[in-house]
Parts: C-alpha cells; structure tokens; sequence
C-alpha cells in the first residue's frame, strides 16, 4: 500500500481483516483489532487507512462497514438493507435476510455484501466430505461424485417444487457446488495439494458463474420439460432438455463469466473474450442440471421423460365399446356372433361401435326418432391387444371405432356381449 | 338431428381397387368425406334400382345424411366427396343437387 508517497505493508488475518501495518524498516505504524462482527479499534499508531475489517471500507463517521453491495453495522451485527438472494435453501439462516455471513463472522467473509463466498462456506459444508477424500480418487470418480450430489439436489427439488424458479434456483444452487467443487478439484490436483492452498475467490467465481450457468440451465430444462413446442421435431423432453439446457447453460456462463472479469477489472472486450474459459465444463455441468431438472419435472407431472407421453397407471385389460342394434340383429349376434353379412352381401360389411356409453344413448334416440325405430344398445368388452386393430375415427361429431370384416371373428371368439 | 337430402352421381370403385366384387343394396350407410375433419354417416336410396355392384359408374341416387346440421355449411353442389368403410375407400360421387 503506497500512502502519500510511501510504501506499507499490510498483514492480516485468517478473514482477510488488517491486523497492523508496517512501514519499509519493520516499523509497526498503526494495528488494529476488531469486534466479531467488524468494528474496527486502533489499537496502536495512526489510522492511515479506511480499509480493514475483512478489507472492507470502514465508514467512521458512520460506525458503518461498505461491503460494496450493502452497508453493515457492527454494532447490530447487520446490514442495513436485506439479501436479495437466498443462498442455501436447506439452511434456515439463509432466510435471514440482513444477517452478515449466516451470522457465522468467524467463519465466512462476504467480500461484497452480496453471496458467492456465502456458497463457498455453503460448499465446505456441504461437501467437505468429498474434499477429505478427493486424495483417494481419481478425477473422474470425483466429477461424479460432485455431479451426484448436485443432480440429486436438483432432483429433490423438482419434485418438491415444480415450479420453474424453484428448479432452476436449485439448479442453481447445485451447479454453483459442483462448479466450486470443480475449482477446488483443479486447484488441489489428484495428490491432494491440501486446502491451505486454494484460492476460494476463484472458487467463489466459479460458484457464482455455475450459479449463473446451472440457472439457465435448470429454466431450460423446465421449459423443455413442460413446452408443447417442438425443437426441430423433437418430441422427447430429455432429448429436447439435452438439445437446450447446454446452450442456456453457456450463454448463462458467459453471462457470469464476463460479469466477474468485470469485476475483476478488465475492460468489456476482454471481459467477453476471456469468458469462454471453462465454457465447456459449464455446458456439461448446466446441461446435466437441465436434464435432471427435466427428469424431476416430468415425473412430478406424471410425464415419461424419455417419450414425453402421460404415464398411464396401467394398461387395461380390455375395452368397452357400444353398438345400437335392432332386436333381430341382437337375436342374431347372441347366437351367430359377429357376422360380416348378416343379411347376405349389400350392407355395411363391418361394424361400427361407440366409445362411450352415453354418445351411443344421445345418437340411437336421435336416430330412432326420425326414422321411426326402436333399437337396443349392446356392450362388449374386448381385449385391449385386440382392440388396437380397429379403425378410430370421428363421424358425425362422435368418437367411433370400425371393426372390419378382417378382425370380426378374432373379436367373435373373445368378445362378451352384455346390454348396459 | 337434422336430415339432409342431397341428390348426386356415385362411382363404386371396382374390385381392382377394393381387392374384391361387392354388391350395394338399397338402404347402403356407408362413412361420407365431405368434411376435413370427420366423417358423415349416409344412407344411400338409388333411383331407378335396388341395387348395383362395385365397378359402377354415373349411378345416380339420394343420400340422406343424418345429421345434416354438421354438413349444411361444408357442402356445396358441384363438390367432390368420397365414401367407404373405415379405413377403406369405396368409392366417390360428385354432389348434384341439395334437396
């Protein structure tokens, strides 16, 4: 730190927090020492800077701490304005929405008031686990393992909330630790590195742009789950979540990407083309979470993934299905069955039946009426592997099923005929 | 229920097409395409015969549709229709005359 032309150096603790300042020949200028929820105490020497707790900016006029997107109190140990986000779900302290670091100080800084180095101490948590024994496994076994675990949050989500900002802020929230969980894998290496080594705002960065990633993804997969519209023709909601969720998944890295190289300082052009770093695992990892989320969704809806077609409870056995008949023709059908040509050649050579019990009553009276005849309306019950041959068709503004003259003695020989 | 009478011209197509010889009596109900989106059922009364056979042509007859409200606004005379079972094709007529 140059101050008024002359060089500082600035030690701090395990929070990031400056502990003392010393100048070019060791001299301790000025130390500090501070309350568990920020506020600063000069314990020694001079306050030549505004910058300490967790490196933040201290407002001393105000007793206030600038975290950059929010401001917070020492004193309440709060912030002055609430969270817009919800980082953990599963945590209850995540709904506190002005506590500072879910009121855990010791533990988890917040760099800029906002959350991503809040899901990086979500991340220890969640997946400390997998970190201890990373050292065992080999890079794939640890892809997987990080995978698992965020499908299966996205998963439980799904089924729980099945609305689409529910599973996409859990794919979110999921593709976010597996993302973080990536940057650490990378950074500690297959031998274990150890944890002191890690630079968790990469960690927190790539969180966040997982967090960006997995969002998009998780909407794209809702939206393929639940969209009646067709992606070049495809119909199966899987494939459609497959064909989608990777895209929205890399445009949402982009996003995120280029969001944190501004934060990082760099100007726009090289912001963006800086952003495709990575842009191959976020596909992967935000395309992963579209599929799950799809998955999820759709049997929360009852929906096969992989067809898109309702799951049926189970296939019925058989079929009713309706005819109006004259009384010679039931006299004829209860002894002869089914027959092509009851009257010799010249008439309808097959059948025609209803679907519906109560189409067949509203039409036959209708018929019956105008053309001066009484007619009897006969159930049958036919296997439903058989009934797949028929004709069905719309006449007349009913739903109608033909048995032609080709399937009539495979049904005469199963059929059971009843009057309704 | 309304009753719909038109007069028109009937081809049976022959057992070429329908793969074997059929005859059609007085009083035939066979499914009528007139409409795109479903099928009419028609009762068919020939004029001047009580029957005719598959590879007829220019066989003038009444068809009485049964339900004759869904059709008024779907048929015009001068229109082509076809008529079948199910899923086979029978034959085809051109509408002469709404009566």
């Amino acid at each position: 730190m140059v101050k008024n032309g002359t060089l500082y150096y600035v030690h701090t603790d395990n929070l990031g927090s400056i502990q003392a300042i010393t100048d070019e020949n060791k001299n301790i200028v000025s130390s500090y020492y501070y309350t568990p929820w920020g506020g600063r105490v000069l314990l020694s020497g001079a306050n030549i800077t505004d910058r300490g707790y967790t490196f933040h900016e201290h407002l001393e006029p105000f007793g206030l701490i600038n975290m950059n997107g929010r401001v917070c109190d020492p004193v309440l140990a709060r912030f002055l304005s609430p969270d817009n986000y919800v980082q953990a779900p599963d945590f209850t302290q995540s709904f506190n929405r002005y506590s500072y670091c879910l009121n855990n100080p010791f533990k988890y800084t917040d760099p800029d008031g906002e959350f991503w180095h809040i899901i990086v101490g979500a991340l220890i948590g969640g997946v400390v686990n997998l970190i201890a024994n990373w050292n065992n496994c080999e890079g794939f076994w640890q892809y997987v393992a990080a995978f698992g675990a965020g499908a299966a949050t996205a998963a439980t989500g799904g089924a729980a909330g099945a609305t689409w900002v529910g599973i996409a802020g859990v794919s979110a929230a999921g593709s976010a630790a597996i993302m973080g969980t990536n940057s650490v894998i990378a950074q500690t290496g297959h031998n274990f590195s150890g944890m002191g080594n890690v630079d968790w705002g990469q960690v927190g960065i790539s969180s966040a742009i997982g967090c960006v990633s997995g969002f998009a993804g998780g909407a794209a997969g809702y939206w393929a789950a639940n969209s009646s519209m067709l992606v070049n023709g495809i119909n199966s909601p899987i494939l459609r979540s497959a064909v989608v969720s990777p895209l929205a998944a890399g445009a949402g890295h982009i996003a995120g990407r280029t969001t944190a190289n501004l934060f990082a300082g760099q100007n726009l052009s090289d912001a963006f083309a800086n952003s495709f770093n990575g842009l191959g695992s976020s596909m992967i990892v935000g395309g992963a979470m579209g599929v799950a989320s799809t998955v999820a969704v759709n049997y929360a809806n009852n929906v096969n993934p992989w067809t898109g077609k309702n799951l049926t409870q189970a296939t019925p056995k058989t079929i009713s299905i309706y005819r109006a008949v004259s009384t010679d023709e039931y006299k004829n059908i209860n002894s002869n069955g089914l027959r092509p040509n009851p009257d010799g050649s010249g008439y309808q050579e097959g059948k025609l039946f209803y679907k519906s019990y109560q189409d067949a009553v509203n039409n036959t009276s209708a018929y019956d009426a105008a053309f001066g005849q009484k007619s009897i309306i006969i159930k049958i019950d036919v296997p439903y592997n058989i009934s797949q041959n028929f004709n069905y068709f719309h006449m007349d503004g009913y739903d109608v099923i033909y048995i032609s003259t080709v399937d009539l003695p495979s049904v005469n020989n199963v059929m059971t005929i009843n009057k309704p | 229920m309304q009753l719909l009478r038109i007069l028109a011209d009937l081809t049976f197509y022959s057992s070429n097409i329908i793969g074997k010889d059929r005859t059609y009596f007085n009083g035939y109900r066979p499914a009528f395409k007139i409409r795109e989106d479903m099928f009419n059922s028609g009762q068919i009364e020939f004029i001047g015969q009580d029957k005719t056979i598959s590879g007829s042509k220019n066989i003038k007859a009444y068809i009485i549709f049964s339900h004759g409200d869904l059709l008024l606004d779907f048929i015009t005379i001068g229109q082509r229709f076809t008529f079948g079972e199910g899923s086979e094709t029978l034959g085809e007529g051109i509408v002469l005359n709404i009566l």
